[in-house]
């Protein structure tokens, strides 16, 4: 299905997108990959946070651009490029809901803001949990809330895994807009929330 | 696990020892500059003519002659009050802008003055090699904009040094304490310079330095406590106001406190004279007066640190250590009050005068002579462009880990539109008036379309030194412009200008159709809104209410079908008018909070 890559320097061919050519050692153009295909992923919801940060820091420590101080310009740019494109798919992965949207996107499910305006039922739990925020007047009270929040979107992001491994993606892209709601006040309750009194 | 079989690619032979390449870290200092480098393993400091480490960051032209650095203090006897000092500040407000500095006669710019000071860095650094250099390693604040940091290394360049690499100060801090002292864990660095104050969070695993957040003022540094506690000396002893004194008279009472704060470090109370205008004062100070004046200073640097935790997402117990950077934080007081906000371990024993520099030296020989170790910093702000209304749009968001390039599409808003600018700001702030314009230039040779159709995307590439280059591709055509950013002059201003009311001038339709159309894509986003909140409608409002607003959407629909601007405009009126009451309720029921995040601080 994929059609073969020509390396520049050499033109040896390779059925499989590498970072550098297998014949040369140069490093090859950069393609548009998806964050999983970067990483060699399955495309699949759950993930090994600790491995992925370890192969980021691998591939990083061989495709930064501080590695390219001594090669030709093409070079240094195709090493900033791919560096880039580690540092962007590794914080899409890393986050539950960009993640989940990524592999939406790679799944063929456009992800529609608009859409999701209307989900009644997801918006009367955000806004029943903001009404919590509002009436909170001490720090164990935001801190306790806090923490609610976080184990709400723990367990939200389970189900969201769920939903993923029985391919229920409608449902995958609703949990998703929740989550990223708890996010959002979540962030807004830590950054915001202060007591006058 | 397939992708970490990629074989490391051999790049070039083997350097051996002898063959090694030198390469220069420079701390290029608002008050002092330090310079060092790798040789056989090991970090050397380089001395100047004198001996000295510590080169301070002053300039002083005398007849046709320029003096830098250690120099003033050890040949001039007279016409001190000539020297330059901080010129580093000078940056962060227009690094090109052209003054009259000391007694030269011709204006020079911030770049090239501290161009004088890299030439005679450069000279140390040859003479104490004994062989020609060019590469180095330059540290900047980490606060730094980028307009700033594409200056310093101008200037650097501007008399023959190649310039690698620019690197955070804290970083190359955290690097040195990483590689020199084997740190792990994440840690946080306190980085109080002579004009600068940053911090930053680090995370240290597998030889990869990654910076998680980072913050600071590029306006805040231990000058500025010197000059706080002059300021109290002149008030409480000489009784008159440090604004008062003489240009002459500042300079030595700040260089005075300077010295008398150093000493307070060790003695509780002093009894020195001061000499101003050949009359002898007596000061009898005490550290309690030291601390009284420089106390604000140094809580504000205490809460930016605080503030920089709370981003980083960690927890207090996460950070495994505090590390202390710059000649300031030897202040007891500042100890103590970093204690008393957070119960970690404070790291400073390598001198925070040179650390700096080292770590720039440390990783001044990764670059060239290669390196397990890896950095990985971040953009210490946003980055964006302005958008309609005078907002800024971010493209990169502060604290994005660096090299990054990210894309977005743009669109026209007039009726066949060919010439788009692209305004690049810099900073946090919504309005674009608040934040920092980086350049501004034309994309033109659009193809004349109606608003809202041709899509030009926008490229904006950080590259590992945090600098900035844009570009900017009509998607239909593939014209394409590219700029690194500098600075604008107005002329090009200007220019950009005329381009753009030339392109709406020449537009094919003429104002008439202009605002017709305006008119339209007003009133069908309109109805296109209520239709999207039908369900909240329906609950929110009474049975009147939705069917005048159902009527007015009617009769909307059909003057927009008749192209009659009078009609749009009175019944998009009309239907404001008619849903005003269910925005309010629907204000109040907290759902548009919920759907754009608010601010909760006015509980
Ligand atoms: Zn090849």
């Amino acid at each position: 299905m994929n059609p073969e890559i020509k390396c520049w320097n050499c033109s040896n061919t390779f059925k499989k997108f590498s970072f550098f050519c297998s014949e040369c050692n140069i490093i090859q153009k950069p393609l548009d990959l998806d964050s999983f295909k970067l990483f060699n992923l399955n495309y699949g919801f759950s993930i090994n946070l600790k491995k992925l940060e370890y192969e980021y820091y691998a591939l990083q420590k061989m495709l930064h651009p501080d590695k390219f101080i001594n090669s030709t310009e093409k070079e240094l740019l195709y090493a900033q490029i791919h560096s880039s494109n580690l540092n962007n798919a590794y914080n899409t992965l890393v986050n539950p809901v960009s993640r989940s949207n990524e592999l939406l996107k790679c799944k063929g499910e456009k992800n529609k803001e608009s859409e999701t305006f209307n989900d009644l039922e997801v918006l009367n739990e955000v806004l029943d949990l903001q009404e919590v925020a509002e009436n909170i007047n001490c720090q164990k009270e935001k801190d306790n809330l806090i923490n609610e929040l976080n184990q709400t979107i723990e367990e939200d992001v389970e189900k969201l895994n769920n939903y993923f491994i029985e391919e229920q993606l409608l449902n995958a892209k609703k949990l998703t807009v929740k989550i990223s709601y708890l996010e959002k006040l979540q962030k807004d309750i830590k950054n915001n929330v202060t007591f006058t009194n | 696990m397939s992708l970490l079989q990629i074989e490391e690619p051999i790049r070039g032979e083997q350097t051996t020892e002898s063959e090694k390449k030198f390469c220069i870290g420079i701390d290029f200092g608002t008050t002092n500059c330090v310079c060092s480098v790798k040789i056989d393993g090991n970090v050397t400091m380089i001395t100047d003519e004198f001996g000295e480490v510590i080169i301070p960051s002053v300039v002083l032209f005398k007849d046709s002659d320029v003096f830098v650095g250690n120099q003033i203090k050890k040949k001039i006897k007279n016409g001190l009050e000539n020297r330059i000092f901080s010129i580093k500040r000078d940056f962060v407000e227009n690094p090109d802008a052209k003054k009259i500095y000391g007694n030269h006669k011709q204006k020079l710019s911030p770049i090239e003055v501290s161009s004088l000071i890299f030439k005679y860095l450069k000279n140390c650094c040859e003479s104490f090699l004994g062989k020609e250099i060019s590469k180095c390693v330059v540290t900047v604040p980490a606060y730094f904009d980028e307009r700033s940091r594409f200056a310093i290394k101008q200037s650097a360049s501007l008399v023959g040094f190649e310039v690698l690499r620019l690197v955070n100060e804290p970083t190359s801090a955290a690097y040195a304490y990483g590689l020199e002292r084997k740190t792990r864990g994440n840690y946080f660095v306190y980085d109080l310079g002579g004009g600068t104050f940053d911090v930053s969070i680090l995370k240290l695993t597998d030889g990869v330095f990654k910076v998680l957040s980072t913050g600071g003022d590029p306006f805040l540094g231990g000058d500025d406590l010197d000059k706080l506690f002059a300021c109290k000396i002149a008030e409480d002893f000489l009784n008159l106001r440090f604004e008062d004194l003489s240009k002459n008279n500042k300079v030595i009472l700040v260089r005075k406190a300077k010295l008398l704060k150093e000493k307070l470090q060790k003695e509780t109370v002093l009894n020195e004279f001061l000499e101003i205008d050949k009359k002898q004062i007596n000061l009898e100070i005490t550290e309690k007066v030291l601390n009284m004046a420089i106390s604000e200073i140094l809580d504000k640097t205490i809460s930016i640190s605080t503030a920089v935790l709370e981003e980083s997402d960690l927890k207090e117990n996460e950070i495994d250590g505090f590390i202390l950077v710059g000649g300031s934080t030897r202040l007891k007081i500042l100890i103590s009050k970093i204690q008393e906000r957070f119960q970690l371990k404070i790291f400073s024993d390598i001198d925070p005068d040179l650390v700096v520099s080292k770590g720039a030296a440390l990783h001044a020989d990764g670059l060239v002579n290669g390196t397990e170790n890896l950095l990985l910093d971040v953009t210490p702000l946003s980055l964006g462009i302005e958008t309609a209304g005078g907002l800024m749009e971010k493209i990169i968001h502060r604290n994005t880990t660096i090299p990054i390039v990210k894309e977005q599409e743009f669109t026209t808003y007039e009726e066949g539109q060919t010439a788009i600018k692209i305004h690049i700001l810099q900073g946090e702030r919504e309005m674009v008036k608040y934040n920092r314009t980086l350049g501004e230039f034309v994309l033109d040779g659009i193809e004349p379309k109606p608003p809202g159709i041709p899509r030009i995307n926008v490229r904006f590439m950080v590259d590992a030194n945090g600098l900035l280059s844009v570009s900017a591709t009509d998607k239909s055509s593939a014209i394409q412009k590219e700029l690194e950013v500098k600075t604008t002059f107005n002329l090009e201003i200007d220019q950009m200008r005329i381009m753009i009311e030339e392109s709406i001038k020449n537009s094919s339709l003429d104002m008439q159709e202009r605002l017709l159309e305006e008119s339209k894509v007003d009133a069908i986003r309109f109805i296109n809104e209520l239709q999207s909140m039908d369900s909240d409608l329906k609950e929110i409002c009474s049975a009147e209410e939705l069917n005048k607003i159902n009527s007015y959407i009617k009769l909307l629909s059909k003057e927009i079908q008749k192209d009659n601007r009078e009609g749009i405009l009175d019944f998009l009126k009309k239907l404001d008018l008619a849903t005003q009451s269910f925005s309010e309720k629907r204000v109040k029921q907290k759902i548009k909070s919920a759907l754009i995040g608010k601010n909760y601080d006015k509980l």
